[in-house]
């Protein structure tokens, strides 16, 4: 989009005469314009130079002005460019056409050329308002991404948990989190969760989520009653459709135990140190806030001094068209090149070994040592 | 892609290919319009399902689920199974 100051106008029309004219009078009214007799000489200008406005002629020979502009919707910068459609018709059969196309008004020929000038200024204003409401959103989003990642625990923060992750939100605010809490001494918990969609309303639910961990982590509760307190008070207020996977993961270094409880979510992986030996935590889980009543199940390992757990999100597997089984495989063939591998530099390895994930998804991978 | 075709009274609403984001609108409203009758969702053209889209399945679910029904899923293959079990969804949903 160009200046405010100066906005380029794109006219097509096959008659000279009007094509002219119209050109005239918008660059008299200091307008830069662009003029196009076809559809085809339209599309390369636009391509060159996108513009901020189009005025387009229906009835043209060749390509008509509704498949100009539909082509017109491909071109880099143009997707939604405002177009005012110039026609003789004043059928509501073409205008309907038309406004389903995204015109956002008509000029009825022979126009009033002073009604023409009012549109195009109308319409320019909405056009420039309209994007900055959408440079406003986007710092809004950056803001709430980074009190997002300023909220979310670091190493540092909590050394005694024995914790590395790599956190790499692909939008502005993302739906993936984590959370790590001390539930006593010797005791921790450990969260991963994706939050359903892509919108700000997902690191909305990302925050309450990490709320409700808080509330019910306590050592009252096994992990499988937080998920299901979790559950009960996600599914409360969480619109339809909107929902969590997620995996916690609870470490006892006192007696020796790690206990996995899933909702809906990959299975975390135990490296044993010992024997490099790699097992997936399997447990079986609904997913959270999606049902009023929900299960979770749960799987309890003794684990040993330099074992290491890696919990993370399906974002991992972005990139994979393989199914499910050679994601596992994937992760194993990674995991077992990393076994010796200083903990606080594992995750960011194992996203980087498990390649491109800059597929749109977020990705998160936490590991923490025994 | 959403395709809804009717038969004998019976709704199939077919998922093609990647269902992503742009698809979660439409299947929404293929999904509450089948709503009114029976219906099944086919999966077997199916590729991928984002994360929107499931949650249009639970959220259609829980609409049947309140009038003592389940949401019928046919044709899903092998790797849409496995999502499925992973999610918890097959105790739910009526797996055929």
């Amino acid at each position: 989009m160009n200046s405010i100051a100066q906005p380029r106008i794109l006219v097509v029309d096959d008659e000279r005469s009007s094509l002219q004219l119209l050109s005239m009078v918008l660059r008299h009214e200091g307008h830069l314009v662009d003029a196009a007799g076809d559809g085809p000489a339209a599309l390369e200008s636009a391509a060159a130079n996108p513009p901020d406005l189009v005025l387009m002629d229906i009835l043209m020979p060749g390509m008509n002005g509704f498949e100009t502009v539909e082509r017109l919707r491909n071109l880099d910068g143009c997707r939604a460019v405002p177009v005012i459609f110039l026609t003789g018709m004043e059928d509501l059969e073409s205008k309907l056409r038309g406004f389903a196309m995204g015109a956002v008004d008509y000029v009825v020929k022979p126009f009033h050329l002073e009604e023409v000038r009012a549109r195009v200024r109308i319409h320019l204003q909405l056009a420039f308002a309209q994007r900055e409401l959408a440079e406003e959103q986007g710092r809004r989003l950056r803001l709430l991404g980074q009190a997002q990642r300023e909220m979310m625990v670091r190493p540092a923060d909590l050394p005694e948990a024995r914790f590395a992750v790599h956190y790499a939100p692909a939008q502005e605010a993302g739906g993936d989190l984590y959370d790590v809490l001390s539930l006593g001494p010797g005791i921790h918990g450990y969260l991963v969760a994706d939050v359903s969609g892509h919108d700000v309303g997902t690191s909305l639910v990302a925050t309450a989520a990490k709320a409700l961990l808080r509330q019910y982590a306590g050592p009252v509760f096994s992990p499988e009653e937080t998920l299901r307190l979790m559950n009960r008070a996600l599914h409360g207020w969480l619109p339809p459709g909107r929902f969590l996977t997620a995996c916690y993961v609870r470490l006892n270094r006192n007696t020796g135990n790690v206990r996995a409880v899933s909702a809906g979510h990959p299975a975390p992986i135990l490296i044993e140190s010992a024997t490099a030996r790699i097992r997936h935590l399997d447990a079986e889980g609904d997913v959270l806030g999606a049902f009023p009543q929900a299960r979770f199940g749960s799987v309890d390992r003794p684990v040993r001094k330099g074992d290491r757990v890696v919990v993370f999100t399906d974002g991992l597997f972005e990139g994979f068209d393989g199914g499910f089984d050679s994601c596992r495989a994937a992760l194993e063939a990674a995991l077992s090149d990393l076994v010796r591998v200083p903990l606080e530099v594992l995750p960011e390895r194992l996203v980087e070994a498990m390649g491109p994930t800059s597929c749109g998804d977020d990705v998160v991978a936490l590991a923490f040592e025994v | 892609m959403i395709r809804t075709t009717a038969l004998e009274g019976k709704t199939v609403i077919r998922l093609e290919g990647v269902v992503g984001v742009d698809e979660v609108e439409p299947l929404q409203k293929a999904l509450s319009e089948g709503a009114q009758g029976e219906f099944e969702v086919d999966l077997s053209g199916c590729v991928s399902l984002s994360s929107s889209a499931i949650g249009a399945l639970i959220a259609s679910h829980n609409v049947l689920r309140s009038r003592g029904g389940r949401l019928k899923v046919r044709g899903a293959g092998e790797d849409m199974r496995r999502l499925l079990r992973l999610m918890g969804l097959d105790r739910h949903f009526e797996l055929n």
